[in-house]
């Protein structure tokens, strides 16, 4: 399928003062998908989404939105629409005049103002509140209102800088879903700003993963959390245990290593690695499989910690009073604290890369 | 229950220390004797007298005039100035933040007199536009320092998701800036008012002939006693205020149960 590009960043640059922000970002981004930037505070990325949106502008770079250069457009010009982080609703403002805000801007007549809203506000599932003030809304509502005051607009693109923060890890989980449904409808681009991983991994069509204003890593949340890229996607990504290794040998695709006081482990890769070359090794919790009895090319360890979550337990194995691995099971009875167990990994998951 | 009666006490005491005099001055107003410190008959004498007091009808309508146009004006001018401090950068802007708080603090008397010379150095006739101007110049600072309660990060963000959604500078303003800072105005802008309403100090050093208010006209009368028709006059006033005040507070708190409906 051909993807038209809706959204493009060529070499933008931000500095605040001497500060760079946002060193040389270069990011296409589709019609139709919702991608995530995702990245620790100060990252740089709710920068970019205000770049995208014109709310601050490139140092140098182009920005274009649909095939235009928006560089030097207006942010009131520009077809896209942002939520934000702490909604900004109108305080003085009803549910209907907040939503009818931009249209009234941009003088569309008062019939299609009212039949545009009264559809928004059904996609919102806000019928009903169209008189309430925003602080007499909940958060989840007020939430709905920000979303629908950006949506009726008709945006080519929009923008959400971490509109999910604010709210409880209930309501939160049923936004995520609501939101894919609204961006499925409507079947408009979402750009979505998060630092909360789990939110970019279970709503994006691909992610983003910023680091002191550059892309680490861009791909699907699939791709970038069971390949990351480097050290720190794998870190940000979820959990994962990183050890330090050395290629001892390679033969056909398979790189045998040497890690933990010369233990060796042998792994199928297709990048290329040169003997005695300083890797890291990147191992999902859930690819560490403990075992009570001994099998063959095991690992010994002992269980030091443990902590229980609902639907599984980590497990905390110190390998030679040394090392520490992380480890996630679905079934706990058979460990307790203190316990020797041998682990074996899954291979296939498990990731190289250059020092 | 004993607790409760003690409490109950206290607050009447409190309201009674503060409210008495006012309380014996508006009675005393009303009393046909010249003294007052006898009570006579009940009379509306000293009412009708002020009417027939041109001097007094003078000053008054001389004070309107100044709280008035000063008020406009400094409301008006604080207004931009709030904004403009909030808003924008520029070289010095902590130093200018706090200089505004140095009139609200310094004594009337050191201002009176700083206006004074002022007034002298630049061969301005001591009249009514040279109290105009001091009352301008003494009520803007407590125009901004009240609208700068209103304007918060929060209303940066409020600017921005206007501009977003399509809104000029202007409408930003009108729409969104302007029913943010309105308490600030309307407190603002009632201080402005009383302040200016009830100045004597700052109105002493910069009036010239022909340019007395009421506090000043009060002042001068009172050297000499005070009379009844002094006590029917300061209650006309305390009338205004209290008008001003309470129909203030009823459209606010209108305002802010239309909010709540």
């Amino acid at each position: 399928m051909e993807k038209n590009v809706i959204v493009k960043l060529s070499n933008v640059t931000k500095k605040f003062d001497d500060t760079t922000v946002i060193k040389d970002f270069s990011l296409d981004i589709y019609e139709g998908e919702f991608i995530t930037l995702l990245g620790a505070s100060g990252c740089g990325k709710t920068t970019v989404l205000k770049i995208i949106s014109g709310l601050e502008d490139a140092t140098t770079g182009k920005v274009f939105i649909a095939n235009k250069d928006v560089t030097n457009v207006d942010a009131t010009k520009r077809e896209v629409n942002t939520i934000f982080q702490n909604f900004a609703l109108f305080p003085k403002m009803t549910v209907f005049e907040n939503i009818s805000f931009g249209l009234q801007m941009k003088k569309v007549p008062k019939p299609e103002i009212e039949q545009r809203v009264k559809k928004v506000i059904d996609l919102v599932k806000l019928k009903g509140f169209e008189n309430r003030y925003p602080h007499e809304l909940s958060g989840g509502q007020q939430q709905r209102v920000a979303i629908a005051r950006g949506v009726v607009m008709n945006p080519k693109v929009l923008l959400l800088d971490e509109s999910l923060c604010s709210l409880d890890l209930k309501l939160k989980k049923n936004m995520q879903v609501e939101l894919k449904r609204i961006q499925k409808e409507l079947g408009i681009t979402f750009i979505y700003v998060t630092h909360a991983q789990d939110e970019a991994l279970s709503m994006s069509d691909r992610i983003a993963i910023m680091n002191q204003g550059v892309i680490e890593q861009l791909g699907t949340p699939q791709e970038v959390y069971s390949h990351p890229k480097s050290v720190f996607v794998a870190d940000f990504i979820g959990e994962a245990n990183i050890l330090d290794a050395e290629v001892v040998n390679i033969k056909d695709n398979i790189l045998t290593l040497s890690f933990m006081n010369n233990k060796e482990i042998s792994i199928k890769t297709n990048k290329s690695f040169n003997k005695n070359d300083l890797v890291k090794i990147i191992i999902r919790p859930e690819d560490v499989f403990p075992q009570i009895k001994e099998v063959k090319n095991s690992i010994h360890g002992k269980i030091i910690d443990s902590t229980y979550s609902g639907y599984n337990t980590k497990l905390y194995i110190n390998i030679d009073d040394q090392y520490t691995l992380k480890s996630t099971i679905s079934d706990i009875n058979d460990f307790k604290d203190g316990q020797d167990v041998y682990i074996t990994f899954d291979k296939e998951d498990i990731e190289v890369l250059k020092k | 229950m004993k607790n409760k009666f003690l409490n109950n006490l206290f607050v009447i005491l409190v309201f009674l220390f503060l409210y008495l005099p006012i309380i014996v001055l508006i009675i005393y107003s009303f009393n046909s004797s010249q003294m007052n410190i006898i009570f006579e008959n009940w009379t509306f004498d000293w009412y009708k007298e002020i009417l027939h007091n041109s001097d007094l009808i003078e000053a008054f309508s001389n004070t309107l005039l100044v709280a008035v146009i000063s008020t406009v004006t400094s409301t008006i001018l604080g207004t931009i100035s709030a904004y403009g401090l909030y808003k924008y950068e520029f070289p010095f802007k902590k130093l200018i933040n706090g200089l505004i708080y140095i009139p609200i603090v310094i004594p009337e008397i050191v201002l009176g007199i700083s206006l004074l010379s002022i007034y002298t150095l630049m061969k301005l006739q001591l009249s009514l536009v040279t109290i105009i101007l001091s009352h301008i110049a003494f009520s803007i600072p407590f125009v901004i320092v009240s609208i700068r309660s209103n304007l918060t990060s929060q209303t940066k963000v409020l600017e921005e998701a206007a501009k977003d959604l399509g809104a000029s500078p202007f409408k930003t303003f009108t729409k969104i800036i302007l029913p943010t800072i309105m308490p600030g105005i309307v407190s603002g802008a009632t201080l402005a008012f009383t302040l200016s309403l009830d100045d004597v100090v700052i109105s002493y050093f910069t009036s010239g002939p022909g340019s007395l208010t009421l506090p000043l006209y009060i002042y001068s009368v009172i050297k000499t006693g005070i009379t009844p028709d002094v006590n029917a006059l300061t209650t006309i006033m305390l009338l205004v205020t209290f008008t001003i005040l309470i129909s203030i507070t009823i459209i606010q708190s209108r305002k802010i149960r239309k909010e709540a409906l």
